[in-house]
């Protein structure tokens, strides 16, 4: 007996020692609420014919290394048949190489650092890396070329000035919906079986939250729902609007713009939450919930509000609560009417990934423009409609049917044996769509439920205002390096007062440590920063 | 300590083995719930809170993890780097502290330097740059060398070959015997259990292999399984931003998430535990080693 408890314990040691230091890395994938990412790439194509796209000086060879970061799952192998296809196609060697995202801010600055620095550089956040990097010479300025070609020019102003580092643009944006990215979404079907209307105020939401938690909204007689849904760090928190949002909206006396974090629409909101935890609608655990399990659970049918976004989302989840819950109806909750009279979201930053070319090309046009057009081909934008085999581009960047996707019921499904086969794998953008709505998200989901919510949140958001954050359009050092301390500091605040452990009162004492610790200077210089390069937010 | 017969001694004796095995038991929970999500049909998953039995069992995480040549061919890399790793860390390590056993010129020295190693490291972008310069970028070799003796390990092994008579070396010399001779007949031989244990140290830390590889590995069909595995479990617990960067375009039926990620754990667990219990003797001895002595 005592042997097979030695033997016992040391084999669990032993699976632990193994399994856990894999573990040991942080994590830094998943950005939050804004955060997302081109979907459309894999479909990436052209809408004019591909003879345009090939480059008119086609007939010297070029080599083009480039390495980027990849959510793929395997990571694309350099052996696909899609990777030959770009080479003929452009006449060139391209030579991608691919970091899983979680590891890509390690690896970037090491490669950054020992100079070994390939030709295109794929980053996944304009951050302090990006601005450093750029002010160090590091990456070739792109304004001489931005007007040559179309999917340049279509980038509107708000957008290249989140690359633009002392007048010079370093880095192509690429797309990614400033409107459709996550909002607040409700169970319709809950607040019909109640009887209630849509919240349009904090008042109105803290009764339906309550009422989704005690009344049995999805009428199973049982006691298992939360009215609101919230994971730790307060993500995705209950802003319905760009007052109550972290953004930076709000003014203080002064007249500064500050974060939102600090401001007093986030105070109501953190009074809002810390009502519901008394009144027992927000779960017990939140404060230790990570967002994707909160999430899984919203689509098992246990919470009714939570986040989610129309464009580019997966749409499987909506396919586990129809099963689970066949009544399910999941609507966007209209912004709040706020004090100034304004109602609308903050909106994403329009783009996601930046891509940068390597400084030392300056000079070398050819090559600079064989690149800028491998991008502009892949960025040009197939509507919804032509994506299948009647459009030569999206076939030929999808690997051509029957070999890498396949038609079904009019939407393409991807094959995936034949997943290397194509070239939009290995040159992985997003298309530049002329207007949010043109990505036309509901059409991209096979299943209705998920489709019926893009639609729903696309008719209603196309019509809603949106407010460009001016922080995105700046680089402000301070920001940078403490900018998201002096949140974990607010943050820390904040879950101690939604949770009963600090009264809301202690609101100002908040404040004051956050202004202590480096916040007077943040505002400060961003504002001294948007004055300089006269910027303001803006409601579109 | 046992007192055979008593009443009180034979109730104690239980109690023991009953609280010892509900721990051990305890340890055990993580790996079978592992184990059982891993077989656990997506729909079940989403459904439940906790799994303890799943309805029906199910293998389609299995059939797509050893469907995709990744998964094969990077535990193939993995056994590779861990069999000849592991060689070349005992090798070295061996050899290294036998010579530091001996009387030898600048022995201080070279111990000095293998201490100074212990106390500070280089780097991730110094190592980096020694990495690239020496050439061995994209090669498997910079999964092996850049750590192939453990200063710590080194350390031990010798307090380990100091413990041996010197008598016996003594009477080696007498018989004729060389240093190399020495080494290989009499310490060897005697140090097995040490020998075993630092295997296993080094195998599970090659084993482990991640960060050198993403780091070192340019080419993906070069990467060890720790890094495809972590791959395979994080997609699955992303944001919707993973799953978006998916594919989602084309959308392609995805195979069920989370026990994905639980039988790939498993799979990639499995060969390093099946090792154990052939050299569970030797380990046990071998993690004493040095702690009295010395």
């Amino acid at each position: 007996m005592k042997k097979m408890l030695t033997v016992g314990l040391l084999a669990s040691m032993a699976v632990s020692m193994a399994a856990c230091a894999s573990n040991n890395n942080n994590n830094t994938a998943s950005p939050s609420a804004s955060g997302a990412s081109p979907s459309a790439s894999a479909s990436a194509s052209a809408s004019q014919p591909s003879s345009s796209a090939v480059p008119s000086d086609a007939s010297k060879k070029i080599s083009i290394s480039a390495i980027e970061g990849t959510w793929l799952s395997p990571v694309p192998a350099d052996t696909g048949g899609g990777l030959k296809k770009i080479n003929e196609k452009f006449n060139v060697e391209y030579k991608p190489q691919f970091v899983p995202y979680e590891e890509y801010s390690s690896k970037l600055p090491v490669v950054m650092a020992a100079g070994d620095l390939p030709d295109v550089i794929g980053i996944e956040a304009v951050d302090s890396n990006f601005v450093k990097w750029a002010k160090q010479g590091a990456f070739l300025p792109l304004n001489d070329y931005i007007d040559k070609y179309p999917t340049l020019k279509a980038v509107p102003k708000n957008v290249w000035d989140a690359v633009t580092v002392e007048g010079k643009i370093y880095a192509i944006p690429q797309y990614f919906p400033s409107k459709y990215g996550k909002k607040p979404i409700i169970r319709k079907d809950w607040l019909d079986n109640l009887g209630l209307a849509m919240p349009t105020t904090y008042e109105e939401l803290e009764k339906v939250a309550i009422a989704f938690t005690k009344d049995d909204p999805d009428k199973n007689g049982k006691d298992d729902t939360y009215g609101f849904a919230l994971s730790k760090q307060i993500v995705y928190g209950a802003s319905m609007g760009a007052a109550w949002d972290i953004g930076w909206y709000n003014k203080n006396a002064e007249g500064q713009l500050i974060p939102g974090i600090i401001s007093d629409g986030y105070k109501e909101q953190t009074q809002f939450l810390a009502n519901l935890y008394k009144a027992g609608a927000l779960h017990k655990d939140w404060a230790v919930s990570k967002s994707t399990d909160v999430g899984k659970d919203f689509f098992a049918g246990k919470y009714g509000i939570w986040y989610e976004q129309a464009y580019s989302m997966g749409g499987d989840q909506f396919k586990t609560l129809k099963e689970l819950s066949p009544t399910a109806e999941v609507v966007v909750i209209p912004p709040f009417k706020q004090a100034d009279g304004q109602q609308g979201f903050t909106a994403g930053q329009g783009y996601y990934i930046v891509t940068a070319l390597n400084a030392k090309m300056k000079g070398d046009e050819d090559k600079i423009n064989r690149i800028l057009q491998m991008q502009d081909y892949f960025r040009t934008y197939i509507p919804f409609d032509q994506r299948g085999p009647q459009n030569p581009d999206y076939d030929w960047q999808n690997g051509g049917e029957n070999v890498a996707y396949k038609m079904v019921d009019g939407l393409p499904v991807a094959i995936p044996e034949g997943a290397d086969e194509r070239p939009g794998r290995y040159h992985k953008v997003a298309q530049w769509a002329e207007t949010d709505e043109a990505t036309e998200p509901y059409k991209t989901y096979a299943d209705p439920t998920a489709r019926a919510f893009a639609q729903a949140s696309v008719d209603l958001l196309k019509n809603t205002k949106f407010y460009v954050d001016p922080v995105y359009r700046i680089h402000s050092e301070v920001l940078a390096q403490k900018g998201s301390e002096l949140e974990q500091i607010a943050k820390e605040w904040q879950t101690k007062m939604i949770v009963g452990q600090e009264p809301i009162a202690s609101w100002d004492k908040m404040v004051e440590e956050y202004m202590k610790k480096g916040g007077k200077e943040l505002i400060d210089e961003v504002n001294k920063l948007l004055a300089d390069a006269g910027i303001q937010g803006e409601w579109k | 300590m046992r007192h055979k017969g008593t009443l009180s001694g034979r109730l104690t004796d239980g109690l023991n083995v009953v609280l010892l095995g509900l721990l051990a038991l305890l340890m055990l929970l993580p790996f079978y719930y592992i184990f059982v999500v891993s077989f656990v049909d997506a729909k079940e998953f989403s459904s439940s809170e906790l799994i303890l039995w799943p309805k029906n069992w199910v293998s389609d995480a299995y059939d797509y993890i050893l469907s995709s040549k990744e998964f094969i061919r990077s535990m193939g890399v993995t056994i590779y780097v861990t069999a000849l790793g592991t060689l070349v860390n005992l090798v070295l390590t061996a050899t290294m502290a036998y010579a530091i056993t001996r009387n030898i010129w600048g022995q201080r020295f070279y111990v000095f330097l293998v201490l100074f190693t212990f106390i500070f490291s280089a780097g991730m972008i110094p190592t980096y740059l020694i990495v690239k310069e020496t050439g061995l970028i994209d090669s498997y070799w910079s999964l092996i060398l850049p750590s192939a003796i453990n200063p710590f390990n080194l350390i031990v092994m010798r307090q380990f070959f100091m413990g041996i008579p010197d008598e016996l070396s003594e009477a080696a010399v007498i018989d004729g015997a060389n240093d190399l001779q020495i080494f290989a007949k009499i310490i060897l031989p005697l140090s097995k259990p040490a020998i075993a244990a630092f295997g296993l140290f080094y195998a599970v830390l090659n084993w482990n292999t991640y960060f050198g590889a993403i780091l070192y590995l340019n080419d993906p069909t070069k990467w060890t399984v720790q890094v495809v595995l972590r791959q395979l479990v994080i997609l699955n617990d992303q944001d919707t931003l993973a799953s978006a960067a998916r594919d989602a375009a084309l959308a392609g039926e995805l195979p069920p998430s989370e026990t994905i990620g639980m039988a790939a754990i498993l799979l990639a667990t499995l060969p390093i535990l099946a090792v154990y219990p052939f050299l569970q003797k030797h380990f046990a001895k071998g993690v004493m080693l040095g702690s009295v002595k010395g």
